[in-house]
């Protein structure tokens, strides 16, 4: 193994401890604490969004046939 | 209807397309939401995966091994897709995160007899490479961890534009050569050649597969601080692993022309 090989392994051993050491802390005020942060959960969550959606309209929908249903029958009790 | 009953029914229908709460999906206890350990134990086992396959595949070499290194790497595939989707101008398979917990470690193994295979032939090229190109991947990784932790560098919608455009430059510049390679039998130069255009275009890989980690850390970074659920610690851990096998892969294609 030539000395460059082997500088560079013990540099790799030194950064795989770093990353699996920081990338457990949260990250500096500086980095969370701003408005143009990426939105990711308007990515990732694409199909739980149609799903969601498409259930509240289908939720929002559901009370109007029943308050229709429900003038019928108090149109006739007048009657 | 009673109060309780009508907020019930109602207040949870606002528009979801201005909501963000998709993100907010909390569990009332720690044990079902996404903590910056889980994800960091979950990126373990996965490159603990990658390695064991790798493993396997450099010790036994054999047109079988390729086949079976073949089969990962479609594997590989078609889990990151059914996981991660495929945009291209719009969401041609939109992404499902939910499945992470048993795509990421299918996606590993598969990638592992890639690797392996790869890293042996590459090995027998140019002894010592894989050693020098896992260091360099590492470093890389630990370097820019670092400069996003401390705020250095903070992505946001315009970096976020920029590096898919630019990953997208790349995936289709290698299918492109990839095609003309099938139909020519030789793939395009800028690619393959030892001297400086071909060192200039893998530079400009590397540095991007580097700058995709930023994005990794990111997404693992909000997940965890926006309480999520649990499947979102394979999800931010898979995206860091495909990144860092990008970047492997990368920087092993640069050392090699380098010294050639």
């Amino acid at each position: 193994m030539s000395t460059i090989t082997l500088l560079l392994a013990l540099l790799g051993i030194a950064s795989f401890a770093v990353l699996f050491y920081f990338l457990r802390f949260k990250a500096s005020s500086r980095q969370t604490d701003r408005d143009n942060r990426i939105p990711w959960h308007k990515i990732w969550f694409q199909r739980e969004r149609y799903k969601e959606t498409k259930a509240s309209i289908e939720e929002q929908n559901q009370p109007k046939v029943e308050k229709q249903s429900s003038e019928e029958e108090d149109a006739d009790f007048k009657d | 209807m009673s109060k309780h009953a009508a907020l019930d029914r109602f207040g949870r229908s606002g528009n979801p397309l201005i909501r963000s709460d998709l993100f907010n999906q909390t569990a009332l206890d720690n044990e079902g939401v996404t903590t910056l350990d889980g994800a960091v134990n979950k990126t373990a086992i996965l490159l603990a995966l990658t390695v064991s396959t790798a493993a396997i595949s450099w010790n036994f070499q054999g047109p079988t091994m390729g086949l079976i290194s073949g089969i990962g790497m479609f594997a590989a595939v078609i889990a990151s897709l059914a996981t991660y989707g495929l945009w291209i101008f719009r969401w041609i398979i939109k992404p499902t995160p939910h499945r992470a917990p048993y795509t990421a470690p299918i996606y590993a193994i598969g990638m592992g007899f890639a690797i392996g295979l790869i890293s042996e032939q590459m090995e027998s090229l140019f002894p010592g490479i894989v050693i020098q190109a896992v260091s360099l991947t590492f470093f890389v990784a630990a370097s820019l961890l670092l400069l996003y932790k401390t705020g250095v560098i903070r992505p946001d919608q315009n970096f976020l534009l920029i590096m898919v455009s630019a990953t997208l430059g790349i995936f289709f510049t290698y299918i492109a050569s990839f095609i003309y390679a099938m139909v020519t039998g030789s793939s395009f130069s800028i690619i393959t050649d030892t001297g400086l255009m071909g060192i200039g275009f893998s530079l400009l890989v590397v540095a991007i597969a580097a700058l995709n980690l930023v994005l990794d850390f990111d997404i693992i970074e909000q997940a965890a601080e926006n309480r999520t659920p649990k499947y979102m610690e394979w999800f931010g851990a898979m995206a860091l692993v495909a990144t860092l096998i990008w970047l492997y892969l990368e920087i092993l294609r640069l050392i090699a022309k380098l010294r050639s």
